[in-house]
């Protein structure tokens, strides 16, 4: 059985604890990797209005 | 809003572990797009993110036809609880400086090394650019103050001067081979022209405005 290479769980790891470090009003969303881009985040500030 | 690139690594020697592989075409890719794209580091053996800006990567030094360019994380940026704070004000200074509605001039932090440039003492150099400013005072003041988080800045050291427009949009002006005879007169003119054409990418001018010039 092919085994998952050690990037792989990397990349999961790190978007898995990355998640847990953003404040929960920013919303994560993921993105085309193959852009060079994993996600975007829309960021609200502390009255839950999206900032810029 | 703003994009995130995220990279891991399991390399336990964290001064190791702060420098980066990028694509240089990723790189450059980045500077196009309309979100600030942030770069962000996990390391796996400490559980700790460390991130910075994309457009703070100064490729300049990247040779031709060099593939790939390692990019340094500060071991200072490490994500902590007040990081975000930091982050939203400068996505509000980003999206302040994009606004059509901006109040002008736009003041630009000055912040010269303290050995001056090139022999030219750091009080003279800055003096000399804030007397040549004068001239474009409606568009653009410069202040020795200079403050944390995104905002316009002109950086200058002896090997480059870097003109910031809050992350937004910068070019950096390389100076090993600049005559020092020319840094009371013709440089505050060179990083004006430089602050204009940084200015200019993020306020490109109307058509019908560039017909009539």
């Amino acid at each position: 059985m092919p085994s998952r290479p050690r990037s792989h769980q990397l990349e999961t790891e790190s978007k898995r604890e990355f998640a847990l470090v953003i404040p929960s009003r920013w919303v994560f969303r993921k993105a085309n990797p193959d852009c060079g881009i994993d996600g975007q985040i829309e960021v609200f500030d502390q009255d839950n209005k999206p900032l810029a | 809003m703003f994009l995130v690139q995220l990279k891991g690594t399991d390399q336990p020697d964290l001064n190791d572990a702060l420098s980066i592989q990028f694509k240089l075409q990723t790189l450059t890719y980045y500077r196009k797009l309309d979100l600030p794209v942030m770069i962000v580091l996990f390391h796996a053996p400490t559980k700790q993110f460390f991130w910075k800006w994309a457009y703070e990567v100064d490729t300049y030094y990247a040779e031709r036809g060099q593939e790939y360019m390692t990019v340094r994380v500060s071991e200072s940026s490490v994500w902590q609880q007040e990081t975000p704070s930091r982050i939203e004000r400068d996505l509000t200074e980003f999206r302040d400086v994009r606004s059509p509605g901006i109040d002008l001039p736009m003041t630009f932090s000055l912040v010269t090394g303290e050995d001056g440039f090139l022999g030219t003492p750091r009080a003279a150099v800055e003096a000399a650019l804030i007397e040549a400013a004068k001239d474009v005072s409606d568009v653009v003041s410069l202040s020795r103050e200079n403050l944390t988080g995104a905002h316009p800045t002109i950086v200058i050291d002896n090997a480059q001067i870097v003109v910031n427009l809050s992350g937004l949009s910068s070019l950096t002006f390389h100076t090993q081979s600049y005559p020092a005879e020319f840094v009371a007169t013709k440089l505050p003119h060179d990083i004006l022209t430089v602050v204009g054409l940084v200015l200019g990418r993020v306020w490109p001018l109307e058509p019908r405005r560039a017909n009539r010039m």
